[in-house]
Parts: C-alpha cells; sequence; structure tokens
C-alpha cells in the first residue's frame, strides 16, 4: 500500500496517458543552456542586484550617521571652542555660524561639513591636512599641494589574516585633501599597489574595458584580497556597497570597482588630472586610506 | 591557500548544476510552455540556492530543495499566466509556439497536459513528481514537505479529476 504499486498506480489507463503526455513533451525539451558558466553569470548579475539594493539602505544608514556625527560636531563647538573644532573651510563655516546657535539639526543637514565630519577623526591619527589648513589660511587657489604627495606609483607589504577581506569602501571631501577609505576585516591588510594606470581600463579576469569618469586613473590594487568571503560554502560578499561610486570631490570624480580575480582586488579612482596623492595604512579596523590634493 | 580556488561559485554549487540543469528544465516543461521560461525558473532556484548557501540542507535533500523551487517557480509563471488571460481573453500572443519551441504534441497528448497543467497546485506537483519522474511517495513527500500519507490523497484526486476532464473531452 506504500509503494509505487499502490492502487492508483496500477494499470490506469489514465495514469498510463499522464505518464506518456508528459514524457513525450519533456523529451522534445532540449535546453539550450546548462553550462556552468551561465550560472556564475546569473550569479553575479544577482549579486549585483543586491548590492545596489544594499547601497540604497546604506545610503538611509549613513545619512543617519552622518546626522549623529554632524549633530556632535557642532554640539561640542557650541559648548566650548571656536570654528577651528569643526574641521571645515572657513567658507562654509562662516555661511553656517550664524544659524548654528539656534538651530543645529537643521544646518547640519545642509552643508558640506557633515560629509567630511566623519573622516576629521581619522585625518588626526595620520595625516592632517584638514585640521592644519583651515585654522591657518584661505584656501589656496595655487597648484594642488599635499603633504608627502607625490604621482608616484607606491605599495604596501600584506600583514594580518590572509586573505583580506574587503568591507567598506568610503570617500570623503577635505580643504586639503579627498580621501578614500577601503576598510578590510579582521585587522587584515593586503599587499597594495597605488599608481596611475593609462586608459583603457580593463576588468581584471574578464578582459572588457570599463568606463571611467575623468582623465587620469589611479589604480588600487590589493592582493590577496577578495570581496567575498570563499570560507563558506555560498561565498557570500563581504562589501555589499556598489561596486560604482561617485567620488563626490573636486579631486576624484569616480570610484569604480575594476577586479575580483584570483585574489586580486582591484579599484580604479578616476581624477581629472594626475594629482600627487599620499597612501596610509591605519589599523582597528584596518584601512587603506588614499589622499588625493584637491 | 585559497588563491587557485574560483572566485564565483563554490564546486557543490557546480556540481549539482551541471547533473541536475537539463532535468529541471524539462519539469519546469511540464507545466510552462516557454523553454526559455523555464531554463530562468531553473536559473532562478540556483541562484537562490547559492544565496541561501548550501549549508543549512543536508547533501540527499539538495536534489528535492531545487525540485521545489522548480515547481514553486513554475506555479507563479502559470498563475501569472492564468491572469494575463483572464485579464485579456483575446488570444495571448506568448502562447502561440515560438519557432525555436519544443516540438507539438499532438492534440491527444496535448490535452492531457493542459488538464495537468489545470490541477489544483498539489495535486498538480504529485502527478507530475510521480508520473514523469516516477519519484516514489517518500521522496515526493521529501520534496514537496508534505506528508506521505497526503501525497497519496493528492495522487488519487488528481489522477480522478484527470480521467473525469478528459472522458467529457472525448
Amino acid at each position: 500500500m506504500n509503494d509505487a504499486h499502490d492502487p492508483i498506480d496500477g494499470d490506469d489507463p489514465t495514469a498510463a496517458r499522464v505518464r506518456d503526455a508528459l514524457h513525450a513533451r519533456a523529451d522534445g525539451v532540449e535546453p539550450a543552456q546548462g553550462d556552468p558558466a551561465h550560472l556564475a553569470e546569473a550569479i553575479a548579475a544577482d549579486r549585483a542586484r543586491r548590492r545596489r539594493r544594499a547601497a540604497w539602505a546604506g545610503i538611509g544608514a549613513a545619512a543617519a550617521a552622518v546626522l549623529v556625527v554632524g549633530g556632535l560636531v557642532l554640539a561640542s563647538g557650541g559648548d566650548g571652542g571656536d570654528q577651528v573644532v569643526t574641521g571645515t573651510e572657513p567658507g562654509a563655516a562662516t555661511s553656517s555660524a550664524p544659524t548654528s546657535t539656534t538651530e543645529p539639526p537643521e544646518t547640519t543637514t545642509t552643508g558640506a561639513p557633515t560629509t567630511s565630519a566623519p573622516t576629521t577623526t581619522e585625518s588626526t591619527t595620520t595625516l592632517a591636512p584638514a585640521t592644519t589648513a583651515p585654522p591657518t589660511t584661505v584656501p589656496p587657489t595655487t597648484a594642488p599641494v599635499l603633504p608627502g604627495g607625490s604621482t608616484d606609483p607606491r605599495s604596501g607589504p600584506t600583514s594580518g589574516p590572509y586573505p583580506a577581506l574587503l568591507t567598506d569602501v568610503r570617500t570623503g571631501c577635505q580643504a586639503g585633501a579627498s580621501r578614500v577609505v577601503l576598510e578590510f576585516a579582521d585587522g587584515a591588510m593586503p599587499g597594495w599597489t597605488v599608481q596611475y594606470v593609462d586608459p583603457p581600463i580593463v576588468e581584471d579576469g574578464r578582459g572588457e574595458t570599463v568606463a571611467v569618469r575623468g582623465t587620469a586613473f589611479l589604480q588600487v590594487r590589493m592582493s590577496p584580497a577578495w570581496a567575498h568571503d570563499l570560507d563558506q560554502p555560498d561565498a557570500p560578499p563581504t562589501y555589499l556597497g556598489p561596486d560604482r561610486l561617485d567620488g563626490g570631490c573636486a579631486s576624484h570624480l569616480e570610484l569604480v570597482e575594476t577586479g575580483e580575480f584570483e585574489a586580486v582586488t582591484t579599484w580604479v579612482i578616476g581624477v581629472p588630472e594626475r594629482v600627487p596623492f599620499t597612501v596610509n595604512t591605519l589599523s582597528g579596523p584596518s584601512r587603506l586610506v588614499i589622499d588625493l590634493a584637491t | 591557500m585559497m588563491i587557485a580556488v574560483e572566485p564565483v561559485a563554490p564546486p557543490s554549487i557546480e556540481e549539482l548544476y551541471r547533473e541536475h540543469y537539463r532535468s529541471l528544465v524539462r519539469l519546469a516543461s511540464l507545466l510552462v510552455d516557454d523553454v526559455a521560461t523555464c531554463e530562468e525558473i531553473v536559473q532562478d532556484a540556483f541562484v537562490a540556492l547559492h544565496r541561501r548557501g548550501l549549508d543549512g540542507i543536508e547533501a540527499v535533500r539538495l536534489p528535492a530543495y531545487l525540485r521545489s523551487a522548480v515547481l514553486n517557480g513554475a506555479r507563479s509563471q502559470l498563475r501569472r499566466r492564468q491572469v494575463r488571460r483572464r485579464l485579456a481573453p483575446a488570444p495571448d500572443p506568448t502562447s502561440a509556439p515560438a519557432p525555436d519551441a519544443a516540438p507539438l504534441l499532438g492534440p491527444d497528448r496535448q490535452a492531457v497536459l493542459d488538464a495537468v497543467r489545470a490541477l489544483p497546485d498539489r495535486q498538480r506537483d504529485v502527478v507530475v513528481l510521480r508520473y514523469w519522474m516516477d519519484l516514489g511517495e517518500a521522496e515526493i513527500a521529501a520534496t514537496l514537505d508534505i506528508a506521505p500519507g497526503t501525497v497519496k490523497t493528492h495522487a488519487r484526486r488528481g489522477l480522478d479529476a484527470l480521467a473525469a476532464h478528459l472522458e467529457d473531452l472525448r
């Protein structure tokens, strides 16, 4: 009663007709695909879709964070300090100063200071273009200057766990420099090379040309580094943001992932011209910080 | 240690894909006319499995998991088409066989196929798994996540409904 020979099967003529029709249909179907490469493509497309979705969610979270941090900066400024505390360019500070005393929350959403607020905390640990420039002089209208910066290639060694997993990519604008930060999980730092490369920009592995805005292209090459955790069976992405970021600053136009192939992850920064840059590493969490002169 | 690993898909899901892709497309084709749509349904099932991760599923359960995902995908396609038909009684251009569609079945077999597609969801799933995949009761139960006794009920009801329907056509 509980195996294939139960009464509903048997010699039932309907069952025979159904069986015949289903098999005739299925036998006539010849799938065009079946190559795992197609699956890989579909998975990549799915990943890109989810990244876009996560990016939108991230924008909401980032906006909230900016509000909070911006509010803190303004609050501390109102307590005891003067505009040096804000660490932003004088132009923006003067324009927002009169209103900031009366209604701080609103001014944080409007002005440029909020976008640079999170990165100013980082700048104090390594290099100090933002903290030194504003109090002393008016922003330079002369050639771009960045302490320690040059257009020469730079590179550094790997350290920590292996391979490094990319978790975040951020940009920020400051008075003397604009900044790109790549963050890695678990204190890992991949070996890195940062250098200007000539177009066309080609996606590593696939060999397809990638469009990047700008006329000069600063390539950030990290190895061994992935943006996916291959130790997990389904290799979930560790970096959920978009693979194309609008730089939002004068000195870098766009930031584009151009490869994640055989443990080499590359991003390219599109710049209007070959401006001097510096590269620093920070720990806790480990970050690769690239500053470009503006 | 892992530099040589291919970046996109761990081999296990590729193996599954190689082994089951074609039969899953055929399974979908029992419910959905357009073969390209069937391939999409199967592709989606694999992508969903990849996204979910193979971790939480026992290896032996994976084929059943995929079958069930394909049946679900095919079902929502069927439903969409039914809605479209209801909204637009004029002949649906997409139901006309594409030039590269599977060979026509002939009126008798097509009538049986249409009748199977018109069955209630569970009955249709059971009938297809039983009479095309030749799965036993336990396997069908595992695929659809229902009790073995329920499988039998659905099978009998489905077959009865088909018999009545096909008798009417005569």
